[in-house]
């Protein structure tokens, strides 16, 4: 539960997102601070300087008669509770005094922030300035130490309910943002729940929806697109899937019909054993192809598992072709074939598999050739491809037809049809073959010849 | 078609589907073999330990006891004929672990009855004694290993050095019916079925040069099963 709460992306921006904000409102907390602190403090030394500037006034007038002096600054102090005011001599004669108790002046800490001086008296917190004032007075030079505090209680008690307020505000705003956070993302995160959605929807019988590209976030296209893409694929080979069944049906129901009506006819009146013998014979040979055709089937099917090569080997085309041609020279020489080859080539592959494809081309060709006519067969080695090519004459092929040509149970030519007693699998078993092997095969028509070509990569 | 040295041999046949059992059972007496026949893996084993047979031809799938079981239990006994599986599913695994267990040979369903045939003559050819002559003759026809020579009622025959092996595996295994695919897979080293009738031709290329002139005729087409040496007794 926790850790699916953790792999939520609205779940981790909202705390980033709060995080965040936390470190934002921190700062902005302790500059306000600072700066009403800094407030505070210069309104107090323009307050006190202009006392001591007033006492300064006071004291050249009355340099000697303390007694009036006292009078005077009494009287200037009025109204000024907050202030306290004590001169006194260089030999440490307190001249006036307006603290509660006197102030030490030489036991005074000084304060971090100059030009203050702090102290407390009773419980209040004092800050203030030292001054040492000479003035000429009757050609005698008298000096005077003037130190003026004020009472910072209230500027402490001001900046403590300050600061709660200001964490007070910062805690609920992080918490509102960080709910805030969590729903933005949420609802940032909508699209995503809505291609959830349309990909909820889709199955092999629906695979035509597609996500909205158009109105999908920038970041999600190439999400969206790579999605659509791949549901194209998905439809392009479950469209070919089924294909591939109703073709297989119908090459299967043909077989099977020839075989129950031949049976039932051949049923329906008694004759004589040669008669029930030759039935017998064409069953054998709808059977055999039936039993071909379903190994052919399976074949393919296991390839498109990803057929493993087990045997990997270096082979020597010439030597294969060789092999094949001694196989097929009879039947060849029967049509009045010349079987060429040219050129050498080495690829990697397993002898069996490779040689069922070759050796289907070859069939091909000699199948579908045209008699008294030449098949050449030539390989060519570079350094990164063996290139082979089989060709014969052949009637002229569209390049629909060529194109086609690999599918399962395609036939050029509807009426060839079982003619031939193939099976309709041959070229795509040996597509499916060279697929496995990396390598690639085209059909091309020239001038009367149709070329197979098969690149393998080295 | 029936072969003196394999009379008498006894197979033992594990089949469930009825159809298949049927005409096995009756394909294999009809060619000389005398044929047990049951239809469960628990009666498969029991016979299987408690009789003789020559050889065994074993269904994988069984009813309560598979395939599997039963050739283990067999090799545990310390039983060695050749047995023979039967199977529709065509995976190298299976196969492997056919092979593995002990059985001596795999045939996937469907196959050709003369296929089978061969493979249970040559499974139980299997530790008789070979022929180590280097000249096999059939009738007046004469072949020479050693000098790759044929000759027929004295009269030298020119053969090409595939229509020699192929010569050579008719020789051997007369008597035999070899299918197409066999004799495909034993000469060319064309291990799939090829849907071409090359063989058809490359034997009727052979059956020109040995038998067109000459009496008794040699090479016989069973039709639908494949080709047989053996001297024509009839007609």
């Amino acid at each position: 539960m926790t850790r699916k709460l953790f792999n939520a992306i609205s779940f981790r921006i909202a705390i980033i997102f709060s995080l965040s904000t936390v470190i934002i409102l921190m700062i902005m907390g302790l500059v306000i601070h600072q700066l009403v602190m800094h407030h505070f403090e210069a309104q107090d030394r323009t307050q006190l300087e202009g006392k001591i500037q007033l006492i300064e006034n006071l004291l050249e007038q009355n340099p000697s008669n303390s007694q009036e002096l006292n009078l005077y600054l009494k009287d200037a102090l009025v109204g000024h509770h907050d202030l306290i005011v004590q001169i006194e001599r260089p030999t440490g004669q307190i001249i006036f005094s307006s603290a509660p108790s006197t102030i030490h002046t030489k036991t005074l800490n000084k304060s971090k922030r100059k030009p203050w001086v702090e102290w407390s008296i009773q419980n209040k917190t004092y800050r203030g300035l030292i001054y040492t004032k000479s003035f000429n007075h009757q050609d005698s030079i008298m000096s005077a130490q003037i130190v003026v505090g004020i009472d910072t209680s209230e500027h402490l008690h001001f900046l403590n309910d300050f600061r709660r307020q200001l964490l007070y505000i910062g805690f609920v705003g992080t918490i509102c943002l960080m709910f805030l956070g969590w729903f933005a993302a949420w609802r940032g995160l909508r699209p995503v729940q809505k291609m959830a959605k349309v990909a909820e929807g889709i199955s092999a019988q629906h695979l035509s929806e597609r996500l909205e590209v158009e109105n999908t976030p920038t970041e999600l296209r190439s999400l969206a697109i790579a999605f659509n893409d791949m549901l194209d694929r998905l439809e392009s080979a479950v469209e070919k899937l089924s294909d591939f069944s109703s073709d297989l049906a119908h090459e299967i129901r043909t077989p099977i019909n020839n075989l129950m009506t031949q049976t039932q006819v051949c049923l329906s009146r008694s004759r004589d054993i040669n008669t029930y013998q030759e039935v017998l014979f064409s069953n054998l040979e709808e059977f055999e192809r039936l039993a071909r055709m379903v190994s052919d089937m399976l074949f393919l099917a296991k390839a498109e598992h990803g057929l493993h090569l087990p045997n990997l080997q270096r082979i020597d085309l010439v030597k294969e072709i060789s092999a094949l041609f001694d196989f097929y020279d009879a039947i060849a020489s029967e049509k009045k074939m010349t079987l060429e080859q040219t050129g050498l080539g080495y690829v990697n592959g397993d002898p069996s598999m490779l040689r069922r494809a070759l050796s289907n081309l070859l069939s091909n060709a000699i199948k579908y050739g045209k008699t008294d006519s030449v098949i050449k067969i030539n390989c060519q080695q570079s350094f990164d491809k063996t290139v082979f090519t089989i060709e014969n004459e052949s009637s002229p092929l569209s390049s629909d037809q060529l194109n086609r040509l690999f599918d399962r149970f395609y036939r050029t030519d509807a009426s060839r049809q079982r003619v031939e007693e193939g099976t309709g699998l041959g070229l795509a078993i040996t597509k499916s073959i060279l697929d496995v092997h990396g390598a690639t095969i085209r059909a091309d028509y020239h001038n009367g010849r149709i070329t197979f070509k098969i690149i393998f990569k080295n | 078609m029936s072969d003196i040295g394999f009379l008498s041999m006894r197979i033992l046949l594990v089949e469930d589907e009825q159809k298949t059992g049927d005409y096995l059972k009756q394909g294999l007496s009809e060619a000389g073999y005398i044929t047990d026949w049951v239809t469960d893996g628990l009666s498969g084993k029991h016979q299987a330990l408690s009789e003789e047979y020559d050889l065994i031809i074993l269904d994988v799938m069984l009813p309560k006891l598979d395939g599997w079981n039963i050739i283990y239990d067999i090799r545990k006994s310390g039983k060695t004929m050749p047995i023979l599986f039967l199977s529709a599913r065509d995976q190298i695994e299976d196969r492997v672990k056919g092979l593995d267990l002990g059985a001596d040979d795999y045939l996937v369903k469907p196959f050709a009855f003369a296929e089978l045939l061969a493979r249970i003559k040559s499974l139980l050819r299997r530790g008789q004694q070979k022929e180590d002559s280097n000249l096999i003759t059939i009738a007046d026809l004469e072949l020479d290993l050693r000098k790759r020579r044929v000759t027929r009622a004295g009269q030298r025959i020119d053969l090409t050095a595939k229509e020699f092996a192929l010569m050579e595996l008719f020789m051997r295994r007369r008597g035999e019916i070899l299918p197409r695919a066999l004799i495909a897979s034993q000469i060319w080293d064309m291990n799939f079925d090829s849907d071409t009738n090359v063989v058809e031709v490359a034997i009727k290329r052979l059956r020109s040069k040995i038998d067109s002139n000459f009496s008794p005729k040699l090479i016989q087409n069973i039709r639908g099963m494949g080709y047989v040496l053996e001297v024509e007794d009839d007609s």
